[in-house]
C-alpha cells in the first residue's frame, strides 16, 4: 500500500518536472520511478503502524492548519517590517531564550512545530533536544504567547482518532 | 480575466517587494545575530511565496498546457522555499549557538527562560537543566548568573 | 506588463545591496552565510522574473527549481561545518577575547 503510494508520488512529480506527455518519457518515467521505489521506499513514512484511513484524516486537516498559518506568516512580516523601520530599533524589543517542552512523539509533528514557530511572530526555534524546544523570542508578548494555541493546533492536526 | 490575472500578479508581486524591503533592512538594522535571523527567515519565505505566486497568475494569464505545467513548477518553487528556508534557518541559529555567540539583551536578564509545558513535572525540569546546559553560552555565564524566571505548569 | 516586470527586477536587485553590506561587514561567518542563503533565495526569484521578461519561462523555471535546491543544500553544509571548526568568529567580534 505504501509503496503503491510512494510511486504514484514519484511519478506526479517526474510528469510535473518534465512537462512532457509523450509515450517514450511517461514510459522512462514509469521505469525509473519503479526503480526507486523498489531500492529506497524505506526512507519515506518512517511510521507505517497507522492505518490509511487515520493518515487520510491527518492529510484532510493539514489546508486548515495550512491557511492558518498563511495568515500568521504575513502578521510576521508586518511585525518585522514595523520593527526594522522603526527610528531606535533597540528600544523595541526585548530579546530571550524561552525553553519550553511540547510533548510530541513523532519526529515529523516536531519538525511541523518547528517550522511554525520559526514562522510565526517573533519567535525563531533554536535547538531540539528530545522534545524540548529552545526557542529565541524578539519581545515579552512573543514570549508569553508562546504557550498559547499553537502545541494544540499542531496535536489536534496529527491526533489519531480510531 | 486576462485583466484580473494581471492586476492579482502585480498587486502579489510588489507586495511581495515591500516584504523583502523589510527583510533587508532589517538585515542591516537590527542588532545581533539572533535578532537578524528574525528578518531573515520570516521575511525571505514570504516574499518569496508572494513574488512566485505573481509570477503564476502572470503566467497563467495566457492559458494552455504549457503554461499550466510552467505554473505548476513555479509553485513547486514556493512550496520547496517554503519548507527548506525555515529548516536552514534554524540549522544556521543553532550553528551560532553551539559557537557560543551571545544573544543580545537590554533588560540585563540573562539566562533562559522556563516556560514548562502541557506535560511537565517539577522534578524533571532538573534533569532538563543539566541535559540542555550542557552546551551553548549560558553555562560560561554561571558565574554571574542571573535569576531565571520559573514558571511551572504555566497555561 | 514589462514595464512593471522590469521594475520588479531592479527593485530586487537593488534591495540585495544592503544584504550584500551584511556580507561584507558582518561580525561572524554564519552571519555571512545567512546573507549568501537569502541572495540565493531571491537570485533564483530573479530568474523566473527573468525568463518571463525573455518571453521563455518554461526554460528558467527549470534553473530556478534546481538553484533553490542547491542553495538550501549549500547552507546546510555550511552550518554543518561550521558547526564543527571552532574559528568561526570574524575580527573585532567580542568572542575572541574570552576564549572558550
Amino acid at each position: 500500500m505504501y509503496r503503491a503510494l510512494i510511486f504514484s508520488l514519484l511519478l506526479i512529480t517526474w510528469v510535473i518536472l518534465s512537462g512532457l506527455l509523450d509515450a517514450f518519457h511517461i514510459s522512462l518515467g514509469i521505469l525509473s520511478c519503479a526503480l526507486v521505489t523498489w531500492l529506497s521506499s524505506g526512507l519515506l513514512f518512517n511510521d507505517r503502524s497507522l492505518s490509511f484511513y487515520s493518515r487520510l484524516r491527518q492529510v484532510s486537516r493539514l489546508p486548515l492548519y495550512l491557511s492558518w498559518l498563511l495568515w500568521q506568516i504575513v502578521l510576521a512580516n508586518i511585525h518585522v517590517l514595523r520593527i526594522s523601520f522603526s527610528p531606535r530599533v533597540k528600544e523595541q524589543i526585548q530579546p530571550q531564550l524561552v525553553r519550553f517542552r511540547s510533548g510530541l512523539k513523532s519526529d515529523f509533528e516536531k519538525y511541523v512545530l518547528a517550522q511554525s514557530i520559526t514562522l510565526t511572530p517573533g519567535t525563531v526555534t533554536l535547538q531540539i533536544d528530545g522534545d524540548v524546544f529552545l526557542v529565541h523570542a524578539i519581545s515579552d508578548v512573543a514570549a508569553k504567547g508562546l504557550m498559547g494555541s499553537m502545541v494544540d493546533r499542531v496535536r489536534h492536526v496529527f491526533s489519531v482518532d480510531e | 480575466m486576462d485583466d484580473i490575472l494581471n492586476i492579482l500578479s502585480v498587486i502579489l508581486i510588489f507586495s511581495g517587494l515591500i516584504f523583502f524591503m523589510g527583510a533587508s533592512v532589517g538585515l542591516i538594522r537590527f542588532p545581533d545575530f539572533y535578532t537578524r535571523m528574525h528578518a531573515a527567515g520570516k521575511g525571505d519565505t514570504l516574499s518569496t511565496i508572494l513574488i512566485t505566486a505573481g509570477m503564476a497568475a502572470q503566467v497563467l494569464s495566457h492559458f494552455d498546457v504549457v503554461s499550466l505545467f510552467v505554473a505548476i513548477k513555479i509553485v513547486a518553487i514556493a512550496v520547496l522555499i517554503m519548507l527548506t528556508s525555515p529548516t536552514s534557518t534554524h540549522l544556521l541559529m543553532k550553528a551560532g549557538y553551539d559557537d557560543g555567540i551571545e544573544p543580545f539583551t537590554n533588560s540585563g536578564k540573562g539566562g533562559i527562560i522556563e516556560l514548562g509545558g502541557p506535560f511537565i513535572k517539577s522534578d524533571q525540569l532538573d534533569d532538563i537543566d543539566s541535559k540542555v546546559k550542557k552546551k551553548g553560552p549560558s553555562k560560561k555565564k554561571s558565574s554571574s548568573k542571573k535569576k531565571s524566571v520559573t514558571e511551572k505548569n504555566s497555561s | 506588463m514589462e514595464i512593471v516586470l522590469m521594475v520588479a527586477g531592479i527593485c530586487l536587485f537593488l534591495m540585495m545591496i544592503p544584504i550584500m553590506l551584511r556580507i561584507i561587514i558582518g561580525p561572524t561567518a554564519i552571519d555571512r552565510i545567512v546573507a549568501v542563503n537569502i541572495i540565493g533565495t531571491k537570485t533564483a526569484v530573479l530568474l523566473i522574473i527573468i525568463g518571463a521578461l525573455f518571453d521563455n519561462v518554461s526554460m528558467f523555471v527549470d534553473f530556478a527549481i534546481a538553484y533553490a535546491a542547491l542553495n538550501f543544500l549549500g547552507s546546510l553544509a555550511a552550518s554543518r561545518y561550521f558547526n564543527r571548526t571552532r574559528p568561526a568568529y570574524g575580527k573585532g567580534s567580542s568572542m575572541e577575547a574570552k576564549g572558550s
